[in-house]
């Protein structure tokens, strides 16, 4: 056929009626008449002519229907009418079906409570601007290994300084440093964490006070009045919010210090604390570029790009090494939009956990979508007498569509309620890896969210089977008995697929799960190389201790004995940084320091290898169960005028004595005038919970370095938590005045760091659970569904002696084969979706065959389950009932 | 019918010259198309949709009607005729136009003629 003629065809097929029956075959006879005589007279392939017959008609086809709808919106008063009428009736048919009603509304209302609440926690936060003025050009800056590109936590003092002195593409780059301050409260000495900021790190964040005022330029420098901010936390929690706080003064370590204002609430960056203090530039600061436990920000300069401000950072870096080798050769810095740094590690985990309630919700709506057919299909007889009395077919696809409004709106009425009930539980579960999740909250965008999600459920799971529904021939249906089956296999066939891509969302997220368990189990099977059940740690800096009698050694000491008499202590151990600290209960005190064998000539300055240092006490490795394996423990030997010696772990052996013993061997610190004997060899620790990889650690004993942090740690055998405040009694016992930074049973230190991973797993896999559930309705649905469709073939079977068991088989038999179709498109699904997945794995690859097995198994069984109960019905119809019942 | 012929013109030249080609007899659409383009020597050549679009509107006005078909015809074409009323429309804008040609002799726009 001409293409030209074809088109024509198109859009006769697309004129309104009436005029398409009535005009339709006799203008294509006019234009076939038009077109033979004039391909006769003229020839050629007309291109014109079909042009022009073709946008003639689109002309005449558009006028038509304008004039339609002109004539239908003059009658549209009376089609309001209809819809509270059909309102009514939509209401009326649900109360007659309240089981169909309930089920429906609560699905939905799962599917989408549950979407509402994983919204809420995306749209806080990762959404939700950062509380600071024009955030998305704040950086933070870290340093790195620009050889190993190993990157530090943050940057020093000095380099943050030369940033901002060099680094025109840099407005504001400082430091807030880590820092604490004691106030006597009622005799006692309390810890008030600290940010000590440095000038630039508050005016780059550009942030409005609370209260009060900001650090002034004149704050910062050295011998000025002391003055600090309060953090809303503290001036609610501490100070009752009591406005007068703001021109008082706080003693902070027999130091007056003026409170002049206070941070608004949303400021949680860089972590918790009590106050904020200016930080002055400190004599020491230059001989520090390597102290990058600092946090550093800057400002991109208006108009300057981030590859610009990179590219400058890096020539200052090259700067820096020029003229202090020793502690900055191979300086690189990391500059990070700071909204990358604060979400960038949970923004998959986020986005894994939206995309999994995604598939849920869906579902949940092919579920209900299901539910409509079935119920499309028993309509048919009610829904073709309508029609046949006038109804029309818009008419009908509404009152379906109402239905299914009515639904998905109590459905989302229960998702609120759902999503308001799991907010309140996650923000008091809270998992403190999800930044801002203190700020969780159900609000108007959140809300708005759930109302969205109710209308397109109702448009998936009610709309389009309405639609399907709708194109049924009224006297068909009328003329069908309810036995017969052969109208409605258009229905089944589309509920048959539901099922299908019900099983197979749910094997995706099963796989997920499944995947997210074998992790953490792989996690939970490596070495920690030390026991932490039993163990509690109290952690001091333990300074000051110049007019105290007899020293620090004294008060170390007997705060010793205090806690080695408390009941149910077993044993009392020292340590300058204990494993599994992460700042927030417990303060990790990493320092690597570079040190060379002495046994070798000595690499250039600045490349020499470098190895944490830990001050221990005799006692440590034997209270944490970390095990020697080769040499000797600390001892009374090694004491201040004993030969230097040093005690290292496995990873230090392999990486600096690679298939040597190092027992007898000496290294020389940076920082020590006299080199070290090594005397043993212990288990490695992983000090940052299971799924960290072991490093190089050098012990050295207290008795020999007395000086830093100390962190007491206490082996029991009854419950160690409990033993917290009679161990803070303990040490106050031995000075009052003696602050206490954090106390932390190792355990909790431990499980902090598989929090995330708990949380994710728990959620992903409720999500899971929830999907092989709705599945399982699904099937069983279906199965009984068929099983009703078909009780008069049935009951015939079985009065002409058909076996129970041909019955039970094919009910089964047609759960089994969708589930396992299902199982499949899952299974490759999951192929793609894990991708997803790929960076919260640990030790399982993403197409884990023991994973996949596991999971079809299961899915696969809960489909035969699910379809065994229509089943056994089914056998057991009678068939003189079965019969009665067209 | 009580409609006034006048409150339909002016027509349209594609109405006028469908009506003038059903003025003789009643024909099909495909009859007029023919008929307008001869009796323009091809000027105008109708679209059978545009045709359509005024046989549609012309038969709601009550100018055209379908008509008997011819007993020579084939079967599956329909037929349209003038209605009287629309016998009357056709003649009030010939009037119509006449009277417009008579203004331009008078303004020797044209030149005199002898009707």
């Amino acid at each position: 056929m001409h293409l030209g003629l074809r088109i024509y065809l198109r859009l006769l097929a697309s004129l309104p009626e009436p005029e398409r029956s009535e005009y339709g075959d006799e203008m294509r006879r006019v234009v076939e008449d038009g077109w033979a005589s004039r391909r006769d007279t003229r020839g050629g392939i007309g291109v014109g002519f079909w042009l022009r017959e073709n946008v003639a008609l689109w002309k005449t086809a558009r006028r038509w229907r304008r004039a339609h709808r002109e004539r239908e919106g003059r009658t549209m008063g009376s089609m309001f009418d209809g819809w509270s009428q059909d309102l009514g009736l939509s209401l009326r048919a649900l109360r007659r079906r309240p089981g169909f009603a309930i089920v429906s509304a609560l699905t939905l209302g799962v599917g989408i409570g549950a979407s509402t609440a994983v919204f809420s926690a995306v749209h806080t936060v990762l959404l939700r601007d950062l509380p600071y003025g024009a955030a998305d050009r704040l950086l933070h800056v870290a340093q790195m290994d620009r050889e190993t590109g190993e990157v530090e936590t943050g940057a020093s003092a000095a380099n943050m300084l030369s940033l901002s002195t060099d680094a025109t593409f840099l407005d504001a780059a400082a430091v807030a440093e880590p820092w604490s301050y004691d106030l006597i409260v009622e005799g006692r000495a309390e810890t008030l964490k600290t940010w000590a900021v440095s000038e630039g790190f508050l005016e780059g964040l550009d942030l409005t006070l609370s209260l009060g005022r900001s650090f002034s330029p004149e704050d910062y420098l050295e011998g000025a009045d002391p003055v600090v901010l309060l953090s809303w936390s503290s001036f609610v929690g501490r100070f009752g919010a009591d406005s007068a706080v703001v021109g008082r003064t706080l003693s902070l370590e027999g130091n007056d210090h003026t409170v002049i204002g206070v941070l608004p609430s949303e400021v949680t960056f860089p972590g918790p604390a009590e106050l904020w203090s200016p930080r002055p530039v400190r004599s020491w600061d230059a001989t520090a570029r390597g102290a990058a436990y600092m946090t550093g920000v800057a400002r991109l300069a208006p108009g300057a790009s981030l590859a610009q401000a990179q590219a400058e950072a890096d020539r200052v870096a090259l700067a820096i090494a020029e003229i202090d080798p020793a502690q900055s050769t191979g300086l690189g810095f990391r500059l990070t939009p700071l909204r990358d740094h604060l979400f960038g590690s949970v923004r998959t985990p986020l986005l894994v956990l939206a995309s999994a309630v995604g598939l849920v919700l869906l579902i949940a709506c092919a579920n209900v979508a299901g539910l409509f057919v079935a119920r499309g299909i028993e309509r048919r007889r009610e829904f073709a007498l309508r029609d046949a009395l006038g109804a029309g077919r818009a008419r009908l696809v509404r009152l379906m569509g109402l239905e299914s409004g009515v639904l998905s709106l109590a459905g989302a009425g229960l998702g609120i309620a759902i999503a308001f009930g799991s907010v309140a539980g996650l923000r008091a579960l809270g998992p403190d890896h999800l930044p801002r999740i203190d700020q969780l909250a159900v609000d108007r965008t959140v809300l708005l969210f759930a109302l969205v999600t109710g209308a397109a459920s109702a448009i998936l799971s009610g709309l389009l089977p309405a639609l399907r529904s709708g194109r049924t021939d009224p006297s068909d249906a009328l003329r069908e008995g309810a036995a017969g089956i052969s109208h409605t296999r258009g229905g089944i066939r589309l509920r048959r697929r539901l099922v299908v891509l019900e099983v197979a969302g749910a094997v995706v997220l099963l796989v997920g799960s499944g995947l997210l368990i074998r992790s953490f189990g792989a996690i939970l099977d490596e070495e920690l190389g030390f026991d932490p059940v039993g163990r509690l740690a109290l952690q001091t800096f333990a300074y000051g201790y110049e007019d105290f009698e007899g020293g620090r050694q004294a008060f170390v000491q007997m705060a010793v004995d205090n806690l080695g008499a408390l009941p149910g202590v077993t044993g009392v151990a020292l340590t300058t940084n204990v494993p599994g600290a992460d700042d927030s209960k417990l303060a990790s005190i990493d320092v690597a320091l570079p040190f060379v064998r002495t046994d070798r000539p000595a690499p250039p300055a600045g490349r020499e290898p470098q190895a944490y240092q830990t001050l221990v006490s005799s006692s440590l490795f034997e209270v944490l169960d970390q095990p020697l394996l080769e040499g000797r423990a600390f001892s009374q030997v090694d004491g201040p005028d004993g030969t230097p010696v040093a005690i290292v772990n496995e990873t230090f052996v392999r990486r600096y004595f690679p298939g040597e013993s190092a027992i007898g061997r000496s290294i020389l610190w940076s920082r020590e005038e006299a080199p070290r004997t090594i005397i043993g060899v212990v288990a490695d620790v992983r000090l940052n919970g299971h799924a960290s990889p072991p490093r190089a650690d050098v012990y050295l004993p207290l008795s020999q370095r007395g000086e830093g942090s100390l962190t007491f740690v206490l082996e029991t055998e009854v419950a160690a938590a409990g033993l917290a405040e009679a161990a803070r009694e303990a040490i106050w016992a031995a000075n009052p005045l003696q602050a206490i930074w954090g106390v932390a049973t190792l355990e909790s230190l431990v499980a902090d760091r598989l929090l995330e991973r708990r949380f994710n797993l728990a959620v992903l896999g409720g999500f899971a659970l929830i999907a092989l559930f709705l599945a399982s309705i699904g099937i069983y649905g279906l199965g009984s569904y068929s099983v009703r469709a078909r009780r008069g073939e049935m009951g015939i079977r079985r009065a002409l002696g058909g076996r129970t068991r041909s019955i039970l088989a094919m009910i089964l038999g047609e759960g089994t084969r969708l589930a396992a179709l299902g199982v499949a498109l899952g299974l490759v699904g999951s192929l793609f979706a894990t991708r997803l997945l790929q960076g919260m794995l640990f030790g399982v690859e993403a197409t884990d065959p023991l994973t996949l097995g596991a999971i079809a198994v299961v899915v696969l069984a809960a489909a035969v389950l699910a379809a065994l109960v229509p089943a056994l019905y089914a056998g057991r119809v009678h068939p003189a009932e079965a019969l009665r019942s067209d | 019918m009580s409609d006034d012929p006048l409150r339909h013109l002016p027509l349209t030249h594609v109405v006028y010259h469908v009506l003038l080609a059903l003025s003789a007899r009643p024909r099909h659409g495909y009859g007029i198309i023919k008929h307008v383009e001869e009796s323009t020597s091809g000027r105008l050549e109708l679209e059978a949709g545009t045709l359509y679009a005024a046989i549609r509107r012309l038969r709601e006005d009550g100018i055209l009607e379908e008509a008997e078909r011819p007993a020579e015809a084939d079967a599956r074409r329909r037929y349209y005729a003038l209605t009287p009323f629309g016998r009357r429309v056709l003649r009030a804008e010939s009037e119509r136009l006449s009277e417009l040609v008579d203004l331009a002799r008078r303004a020797r726009v044209l030149p005199a003629g002898d009707s």
